[in-house]
């Protein structure tokens, strides 16, 4: 059986980014519920003949993770050894305007589809090829943040699986999660002129790049990190400290 | 319900142990990854395949994998 790195939210981003650093060395899985956009990715990646991409809408598919993911490892005889989850979503909202649509939406890519993916990679199938977890969490989720409350509280949520985790399925799995700060992205470039300023104010080496994280990842992914499990690493070029 | 379809979901409740290595006698709680989250996966198993609900003391006096195949049924 074939071993893969499952990277989500691989379609845009820095979780394309990813895929495309990590295409060369690692046969990839690059979930993401825009297919177009995915297969554009593919097209840049090294080896796209190695790599697999699964198409799941993560927001409004949430009972069908499990299966769509197991059958898909069958389909193509494959097994998850390393899982990378950088689906993320988030809308600035006062909270009491925020709907009950809104709310599930972020909470379903941003934490539930973690829960669902996780099932399917324990399953007896896949579990003993399981040996590496890195959750692609947020610096606000330690820190508070005006408008980013139910963003903050779903990577909060994140967090708390990781401490968890970490002990229920060590010595074999390693979980940890990254906790970036203001990184350019295509997401960071849709907020407004004020929110940029002050997080430019607020990070003493100023904005990071995509890179800077999937450096990060790299670290986690390899035996270099063979001895890190459990934790919430700031990656936010000092903003942590305010 | 039957003894070995039982035995495979309960096999499914490990990492390592698969239902080959199972039979109705086998002692369960000297299985080596026998442990309290394997006992509650046991649980929530038999609560969803059979929609049965077993307290901690059915698995304490159940010893093999058949005396709680037997618990099972006598609860249905």
């Amino acid at each position: 059986m074939e071993r893969f790195t499952l990277i989500t939210g691989a379609s845009s981003g820095m979780g394309a980014l990813c895929a495309k650093h990590f295409s060369g060395s690692h046969r990839l899985i690059m979930a993401s519920e825009n297919l177009e956009m995915l297969q554009d990715v593919l097209k840049e990646c090294d080896h796209p003949e190695n790599h697999i991409l699964w198409h799941c809408n993560f927001a409004t598919e949430r009972e069908n993770i499990v299966q769509s993911l197991t059958d898909l490892l069958k389909q193509h005889d494959a097994v998850v050894d390393q899982y990378v989850h950088f689906a993320g979503l988030t809308k600035l909202l006062p909270l009491k305007t925020f709907s009950i649509p809104n709310i599930d939406l972020i909470f379903n890519v941003n934490f539930f589809s973690i829960l669902e993916i996780m099932k399917a990679l324990l399953k007896k199938s896949n579990a003993k090829a399981l040996s590496n977890v890195v959750l692609i969490s947020a610096l606000v989720s330690e820190r508070g943040n005006v408008g980013n409350s139910i963003y903050a509280a779903s990577k909060g949520a994140m967090n708390s699986l990781v401490y968890t985790l970490a002990r229920e399925l060590a010595p074999k799995i390693r979980i940890n999660a990254l906790l970036p700060g203001a990184i350019e992205t295509p997401m960071s470039k849709n907020l407004d002129a004020d929110y940029i300023a002050e997080m430019t104010k607020d990070t003493p080496l100023g904005w990071g790049q995509p890179q800077d994280v999937i450096n990060y990842v790299e670290f986690l992914l390899s035996d270099k990190a063979k001895w890190i499990t459990g934790q919430t690493l700031f990656v936010d070029g000092g903003r942590s400290t305010k | 319900m039957e003894l070995q379809e039982f035995i495979n979901n309960f096999a499914e409740q490990f990492d390592d142990i698969d239902a080959s290595a199972l039979n109705g006698s086998t002692i369960f709680k000297d299985l080596d990854e026998w442990n309290s989250l394997v006992a509650l996966s046991v649980i929530a198993m038999i609560d969803e395949e059979y929609d049965i609900t077993l307290k901690g003391n059915d698995i304490i006096s159940a010893t093999t994998v058949e005396d709680l195949y037997n618990i099972v049924q006598s609860k249905k």
